[in-house]
């Protein structure tokens, strides 16, 4: 029960040292930090529809 | 497209490849074509693996090799869409000075690749096409539909 306790309190500070290094422990861990990014940036986008369809198939 | 580039290894169904940068030092590097919450985007990341087998994004190399890395990654991103003809592609450098660089290669390859890519640059808030001359924060790059 402590251990877990230990785990809760020290993983904030792990992502929040990854992220200012830029370096990352795992190939998952480095993915979902970069398409964290690029969802950021999909979701600015607004104007979509000129260029694909709703599935995103090129128009 | 037609400069040279790294042998490279396939993982999967081409969401990972390896590839060796060879210069003054040899640096494993990674790309991952990772899925986006949106359907058929896809986010291109480059990354140094390090001789922990951790990953760097933000790592400045210096190993005198950066178009045929660059080079490397087109060849992938083709390979990737011969497997994936309806993905569309994403990326942007891990920092400004990165995204102009990638920026510098478009438009040196956007003649080449014309007729069988579409670039789309993202300013603004909107996406465009892209041209040579204009500052992007991002590209999608995918098959023209007449290629899928």
């Amino acid at each position: 029960m402590k251990t877990l306790e230990r785990k809760t309190v020290e993983q904030p500070q792990k992502q929040m040292a990854t992220v200012a290094t830029g370096q990352f422990a795992t190939v998952e861990a480095l993915a979902t930090y970069k398409t964290t990014q690029a969802n950021k940036m999909l979701a600015k986008v607004k104007n979509f529809d000129e260029f694909f369809t709703v599935d995103g198939m090129r128009k | 497209m037609d400069k040279p580039f790294y042998d490279f290894e396939i993982v999967g169904d081409a969401f990972r490849f390896h590839f060796k940068s060879i210069g003054a030092k040899i640096i494993p590097k990674i790309i991952i074509y990772q899925e986006t919450d949106m359907p058929n985007y896809y986010n291109l990341v480059l990354a140094d693996v390090l001789p922990d087998g951790s990953f760097d994004i933000y790592v400045k190399s210096n190993n005198g090799d950066m178009e045929k890395i660059l080079a490397t990654v087109v060849q992938t991103l083709m390979v990737f869409l011969a497997y994936h003809p309806k993905a569309n592609i994403c990326f942007s450098g891990s920092s400004e000075t990165r995204t102009r660089l990638y920026q510098i290669v478009l438009a040196k390859e956007i003649e080449k690749v014309n007729p069988i890519l579409d670039i789309l640059g993202f300013r603004n808030n909107r996406l465009e096409a892209f041209e040579t001359n204009k500052n992007y924060e991002g590209f999608v790059v995918s098959k023209k539909k007449s290629n899928i």
